[in-house]
């Protein structure tokens, strides 16, 4: 007989987690975004975007581009488009990834440590961030051109 | 956070709630399953997921050519195979109450 462990449920408190910025189910954002806080992404972004907090991709959500968030990842939601190259969506996660049974991930992962649940589906690579890792700040990618 | 911005997140972002994350999956689950070669001596495993189906397979039998039927006296005790180990646990009772008894007396 098989012995299955329990499931792990996330209490998601928006106040002490700090997620002060949500993208709600039906909007579409695209560009350069930066968030000051956590975000909660229902809808659909995509472009340059760095998260300074939690980045919470919900069910039905989706983002594109290149990501950086500098707290913990949790994806229940996509994070790339279906069928998409793992090169057209990078995130950068400098806590930890916990990819949940909904979540889909269809472009490039790197955290510094990667929690999976049974059903996840992780279709792209996965790269383990190191604390010496020179990761480029996307700000200054973004003013570099600009005079 | 202040209370206005307290607010204003509770009111935009949520309450709190629950959300289920699913089943862990642990290290071994992870694992890929299949033949492992050890590189260090060359000697070879299968991973737990293989074992039954070694058990219930043929691996030693030649691709595409039927296997020997087994002949009479091998189906036979196949056939009474149940019995026969009845037969011997009830031997083995017997024998441990018959010398048991003997202890006693």
């Amino acid at each position: 007989m098989e012995l299955k462990t329990a499931q792990d449920t996330l209490t998601i408190d928006p106040i002490a987690m700090n997620v002060v910025n949500r993208v709600a189910a039906g909007t579409v954002l695209s560009g350069d975004l930066q968030f000051d806080g956590g975000l909660l992404v229902q809808g659909e972004i995509s472009g340059n975007i760095r998260v300074n907090g939690r980045l919470i991709i919900w069910t039905g959500g989706v983002v594109r581009g290149r990501i950086r968030a500098q707290g913990d990842l949790y994806l229940f939601g996509q994070l790339g488009d279906v069928g998409a190259s793992p090169h057209e969506t990078s995130l950068e996660c400098e806590g930890m990834a916990y990819v949940s049974k909904t979540g889909v991930s269809t472009g490039t992962l790197l955290a510094r440590r990667l929690q999976l649940y049974e059903g996840a589906d992780l279709r792209g690579p996965f790269k383990t961030l190191k604390r010496g890792d020179n990761l480029p700040v996307l700000h200054e990618a973004v003013t570099d051109g600009a005079p | 956070m202040d209370s206005t911005d307290a607010f204003f997140t509770h009111t935009i972002v949520g309450a709190p709630m629950s959300v289920l994350l699913g089943r862990r999956l642990t290290r071994a689950e992870a694992a890929p399953e299949g033949l492992r070669v050890d590189l260090g001596d060359g000697s070879t495993q299968l991973s737990p997921g293989w074992r039954e189906w070694l058990v219930l397979s043929h691996p030693g039998d030649p691709v595409g050519q039927p296997r020997l039927r087994p002949g009479p006296l091998r189906r036979h005790l196949e056939r009474h195979a149940l019995w026969l180990a009845l037969t011997g646990l009830l031997a083995l009772a017997g024998s441990a109450v018959f010398w048991g008894l003997m202890q006693w007396n």
